[in-house]
C-alpha cells in the first residue's frame, strides 16, 4: 500500500509542477501502477467514471451549439445592463447564481453553462475572467453541497445511508447558505478595487442591444426545446434512474440531429485533453482505493476519536475536507460510508441509546453523516484537483488564453475551504451538541 | 426481447443506409435501449469495451504524428518503386504484409497504420482506393485469425478454453495461409481492370526517390523510437498485465510530448465520430446479449445436434459466421463461448481431444465471419471511417461487393478443413 501512495505522491507532484504535459504524466503513472501490479487491468478500466466523461462530452457539445446562436452574448449583455455595469454587483451576482443553480444541477454542468457568459461579460467590461471563473467553481461546489442531487458525494450518502431528499435540505441547506453569504461578504473588501469598470466600457455597454446578439434565431428556436428537454432529464433522472451523463450525451446528439448541425466540428469543440486527464486520474485514484488506502485512513480516523462522538464528527469533517482537497472526494466518501454504518451502533451502545429509538438518528447518525457530506463536498474547493468543476473552469480559462495554475487556484480555494469548514464546525457543534 | 430486437434492427437500418449520421443513429438507438429499461445503465456501460476504445484513440494519435513526418509517403513510394509501379505486384504485396502484421498486432491497429499507405499508393498509381481499402480490412481480419493474439475473438476463446499459443499456430495458421492465398485470386479479379496503370505513371517510380518524402527527419526519428516502444509494449505488456489499450494511449501521449506536438490539436485529429459510433454499437449489441437473444438463438440451434459432432462443428462454423457478420464478432463470441464450452465437455467424454475442433470452428467462424459485413468487425468500421475522411465512400453496400465473395470462399475452405480435421483426429 505504501509504495502505491508514494508513486501517487510523485505523480501528483509532477502534475502540479506543470513542467510536463499532465496527460503524459497521468498515463505514465497509470502504466506504472498497472505494471507494478497495484491494480488488475479490468478493475482499472472499471474505475473510470463514464458518467462524468459522458456528462462533460454531452454538455460541451450542447454549449458549442448554443454558442453559435448568440444566446450567451444575449445573457451576458442583459446581465451586465441590469447590474448597470457595476463590476462588484455582477461578480457577486454571478457567483450566487452559480451556487443556487448548482444546488439542482450537476456542478460541472453549471460551470460549463455559466463560463461562456462570464467570459463575455468580462470582455465587455474589461475585467479579469480568471477571478470570476475560479470563484464560480468554488461557488458551484458550495451550492452543490446543499442538496442530495447537487454533488456526487451527496448522492452516494443519500442512497447508501438511506437519507431522504428533504433531510439534506433540512440539515445542509442552512449552513451552505450561511457559507455563501459569509464568503460573498468577505470577498467585497478583497476584490472591490479589482472589479472597477472604466467609464468607457460602461458607456459601450449601455449602447449595446442584446437583441442584436442573437445571430441565428432559427438555430436557437430548434436548440432551445432540446435544451429544456435535457434540463428536464437532469431533474427527472433521479426518479427514472437516468444518470446525468446519459441525459447529456443522448441529449447532445439529439440536439445535433434536430438542428442539423455537422457532427465533426461539434465533436472537435469537446475538450478531449480534459477528458483524457480525468480518465487517467480516475484510474490513479481507483488504484489507491484498490490498495485499501482510503479504508486504512478511515479506520485511523475512527481509532483517533477514541469513542468520543464530538471528536469523531470533527475528525470526519476536517479529515474528509483535507483528503478531498487532494484527491477526488468520491472514493473518500465510498470508504467512509461503511465505517460510519459500523460505528453508529457502537456509539449508540456507549451512549446507552436503544437501536430502535428515534434518538439514534438525531443524536448519533445525523452528526456523523452530515459532517461526512460537508467535509467531502466543501473539501473539493481546497485545490485545483479537488473537484471536477475546478478542472473544467481551468480548462475553459486556458482555452481562452487565461491559464489558471494549480497555485493560483489554491491561493483562492484553500482559504475558502478553511473558512467554510470552520463555519461548519460551529454549525455542527451548535446544532447537534449544544441545542439538542 | 422483441422490443430490443426491433430497436436494434431499425437503428441498424438507419446506420447502414446512412439516412441520418450513423454516429447519431447509434447513440440515439443505444439511448433508447437504456431509456426503455431494456438494459440497466450500469450494465450498458460495462458493455463498452474501453480497451478497444483506448487502443483506437492511442493508435490514431500515433498515426496522426507519424503522418506529418512523411513516413507513410516514404513507405508508399518505396513499395511502388520496388514493384516498378506494377499494381498487380504491389496490391498482393501490401495485402500479404497486412495479413502478417495483423497476425501479431490488433486488427484495428493494423488498418489504422496501413490504410494511409494504401490511400497514398492508390493516389500515386491513379487507381481506385475503395477496393484496395476493402481488401485491406478483409486481409487484416484474415491475418488476425491465424494466431491467438491476432483477433479479439481468438483472445476470448483462448482464455475461456485454456488453449495455448502454439495450438493456434498448429491448427489455424495453415488454413489461414491457404485462405489468404486463395483470396488473393479474388483480389486479382477485382483489380484486373481497374488496376491498369499507364506506362508513363510506372516510369515515374523507377526514378522516384522516397527519401524526399520525409519532411521532418528529427521528428520521424523520435516518433519511430516511441513507436518501437509501443510495439514492444504490445508484445510483452501482457506479461506485466498492461493490455494494448493503455499501452497505446500512454504511448500516444508520450509520443506527442517527445515530438513536441500540441496535445490539444493532436487530440482533435482523432476520429471521435467513429469512437462514439463504436460506443453506441457496443451498447446496442450488449442490450441484445443482456436480453438473452444470442443464447436463445444458439441454444435453439444447437440443442438438436448435440449427438452429431460432425454436423455440430459445421453448424457452429456457419452459424457463428452469420451472427458475426450481423452483430459484430466480439459479442457473438462472448455469447457463444459458454454454449460451446458445455458442448465440448459433453463430447470430450466420448470423442476425447477431437472435441477441441468445436473451438476451432468457433474461431474460424467468428473471425472470418467478421468479414461478412461492414459491422462484422471493428477494423471494417475504422477503415470505412478513414476512407470517408479522405473522400472515399466505403459504404455498407460497397464493402459487401468485395466482402461476400471473400467471406464465402474463406468459410468454404474452413468448412472443408474442419471436415478434414474430424477425419484425421
Amino acid at each position: 500500500m505504501l509504495s502505491s501512495v508514494i508513486l501517487f505522491a510523485i505523480i501528483y507532484a509532477v502534475i502540479i509542477s506543470e513542467k510536463i504535459e499532465r496527460t503524459v504524466v497521468v498515463f505514465s503513472g497509470v502504466f506504472l501502477m498497472l505494471a507494478l501490479g497495484f491494480i488488475p487491468y479490468d478493475k482499472a478500466l472499471h474505475t473510470i467514471d463514464m458518467n462524468v466523461l459522458c456528462l462533460l462530452t454531452g454538455m460541451m457539445i450542447v454549449v458549442h451549439i448554443l454558442a453559435e446562436t448568440g444566446v450567451f452574448e444575449w445573457f451576458a449583455i442583459q446581465t451586465a445592463q441590469v447590474a448597470r455595469g457595476n463590476g462588484l454587483l455582477i461578480f457577486l451576482g454571478l457567483l450566487n447564481v452559480t451556487g443556487v443553480v448548482s444546488m439542482f444541477l450537476d456542478n460541472v454542468t453549471t460551470l460549463v453553462l455559466i463560463a461562456p457568459i462570464t467570459l463575455l461579460i468580462c470582455q465587455l467590461l474589461e475585467l479579469d475572467p480568471v477571478l470570476f471563473l475560479i470563484y464560480e467553481a468554488i461557488f458551484s461546489n458550495l451550492g452543490g453541497t446543499a442538496t442530495l442531487v447537487g454533488d456526487p458525494p451527496n448522492v452516494l450518502i443519500g442512497s447508501q445511508g438511506h437519507i431522504p431528499f428533504m433531510a439534506f435540505i433540512d440539515h445542509l441547506t442552512p449552513v451552505v447558505l450561511i457559507c455563501m453569504t459569509v464568503i460573498s461578504l468577505a470577498l467585497i473588501p478583497i476584490f472591490k478595487s479589482r472589479l472597477r469598470v472604466s467609464p468607457r466600457a460602461r458607456a459601450i455597454l449601455q449602447k449595446a442591444d442584446p437583441a442584436k446578439a442573437i445571430v441565428n434565431p432559427r438555430l436557437l428556436k430548434q436548440a432551445l426545446p432540446v435544451f429544456l428537454l435535457i434540463l428536464v432529464g437532469f431533474f427527472a433522472g433521479h426518479t427514472l434512474h437516468l444518470e446525468p451523463g446519459y441525459v447529456a450525451i443522448v441529449g447532445a446528439v439529439l440536439m445535433l440531429l434536430v438542428t442539423r448541425q455537422p457532427i465533426k466540428p461539434a465533436l472537435d469543440a469537446v475538450q478531449w485533453e480534459t477528458l483524457a486527464f480525468f480518465t487517467g486520474l480516475f484510474i490513479l485514484i481507483g488504484t489507491l482505493a484498490e490498495q485499501g488506502v482510503f479504508e486504512w485512513a478511515a479506520k485511523e480516523v475512527f481509532s483517533l476519536s477514541r469513542g468520543n462522538l464530538l471528536a469523531a464528527t470533527m475528525l470526519i469533517l476536517w479529515f474528509c475536507g483535507f483528503f478531498s482537497a487532494v484527491v477526488d472526494n468520491i472514493p473518500v466518501v465510498l470508504a467512509m460510508i461503511p465505517l460510519i454504518h459500523a460505528i453508529i451502533p457502537e456509539f449508540a451502545s456507549t451512549m446507552g441509546i436503544d437501536a430502535q429509538s428515534p434518538l439514534l438518528t438525531t443524536k448519533v447518525a445525523d452528526p456523523l453523516w452530515w459532517s461526512l457530506a460537508l467535509g467531502a463536498c466543501l473539501g473539493g474547493n481546497g485545490t485545483l484537483f479537488g473537484a471536477a468543476a475546478n478542472i473544467v473552469a481551468a480548462q475553459v480559462a486556458k482555452k481562452n488564453n487565461y491559464p489558471i495554475s494549480f497555485n493560483r487556484f489554491t491561493k483562492y480555494g484553500f482559504p475558502t475551504m478553511v473558512a467554510s469548514l470552520t463555519i461548519c464546525t460551529g454549525y455542527i457543534y451548535l446544532r447537534y451538541f449544544v441545542l439538542q | 426481447m422483441i422490443l430490443s430486437l426491433i430497436i436494434f434492427l431499425v437503428t441498424f437500418a438507419l446506420i447502414i443506409t446512412e439516412r441520418i449520421n450513423r454516429t447519431a443513429a447509434s447513440v440515439i438507438g443505444a439511448g433508447l435501449m437504456v431509456l426503455l429499461g431494456l438494459i440497466p445503465h450500469e450494465t450498458a456501460l460495462e458493455f463498452i469495451d474501453l480497451d478497444v476504445i483506448f487502443l483506437l484513440i492511442g493508435m490514431m494519435l500515433v498515426v496522426g504524428i507519424l503522418q506529418e513526418t512523411g513516413l507513410f509517403e516514404w513507405t508508399a513510394i518505396w513499395i511502388a518503386k520496388q514493384a516498378r509501379g506494377n499494381p498487380l505486384l504491389i496490391i498482393p504485396g501490401v495485402l500479404a504484409a497486412t495479413a502478417i502484421l495483423s497476425a501479431f498486432l490488433d486488427n484495428v491497429t493494423t488498418v489504422v497504420l496501413v490504410s494511409p499507405i494504401c490511400i497514398l499508393i492508390a493516389q500515386i498509381l491513379e487507381i481506385s482506393a475503395v477496393p484496395f481499402l476493402a481488401f485491406l480490412a478483409l486481409y487484416s481480419n484474415i491475418g488476425g485469425t491465424a494466431t491467438l493474439i491476432g483477433d479479439p475473438p481468438n483472445i476470448l476463446i483462448a482464455s475461456k478454453a485454456g488453449l495455448r499459443f502454439h495450438s493456434f499456430l498448429m491448427y489455424l495458421t495453415p488454413v489461414v495461409l491457404l485462405i489468404a492465398l486463395v483470396c488473393l485470386g479474388l483480389a486479382w479479379l477485382a483489380f484486373r481492370r481497374s488496376g491498369q496503370v499507364s506506362a508513363h505513371v510506372r516510369q515515374r517510380f523507377v526514378k522516384a526517390s522516397p527519401e524526399l518524402a520525409i519532411t521532418d527527419p528529427i521528428r520521424l526519428k523520435r516518433g519511430l523510437a516511441v513507436f518501437g516502444l509501443i510495439l514492444v509494449g504490445f508484445t510483452f505488456g501482457h506479461w506485466i498485465h498492461v493490455e494494448p489499450g493503455i499501452v497505446a494511449l500512454t504511448g500516444g501521449f508520450i509520443m506527442l510530448a517527445v515530438c513536441g506536438e500540441n496535445i490539444r490539436t493532436a487530440l482533435e485529429k482523432v476520429e471521435w465520430e467513429v469512437i462514439l459510433l463504436l460506443i453506441g454499437l457496443f451498447v446496442l449489441v450488449g442490450t441484445l446479449e443482456h436480453q438473452g437473444l444470442f443464447e436463445l438463438l444458439s441454444s435453439g440451434l444447437l440443442d438438436g445436434l448435440a449427438s452429431r459432432p460432425a454436423m455440430l462443428a459445421q453448424v457452429i462454423l456457419w452459424g457463428s459466421a452469420m451472427l458475426s457478420a450481423l452483430f459484430g464478432n466480439i459479442p457473438v463470441v462472448i455469447a457463444l463461448i459458454p454454449l460451446v464450452n458445455t458442448l465440448v465437455t459433453g463430447i470430450s467424454a466420448t470423442h476425447g481431444g477431437a472435441a477441441d475442433i468445436l473451438w476451432w470452428s468457433l474461431a474460424l467462424g467468428a473471425c472470418l465471419g467478421g468479414n461478412g459485413s461492414l459491422y462484422g468487425a471493428a477494423a471494417n468500421v475504422v477503415t470505412s471511417q478513414i476512407a470517408h475522411r479522405n473522400g472515399y465512400q466505403l459504404s455498407y453496400g460497397n464493402f459487401l461487393r468485395y466482402a461476400i465473395p471473400v467471406t464465402v470462399l474463406s468459410l468454404l475452405i474452413s468448412s472443408l478443413y474442419i471436415g478434414l480435421l474430424q477425419r484425421v483426429l
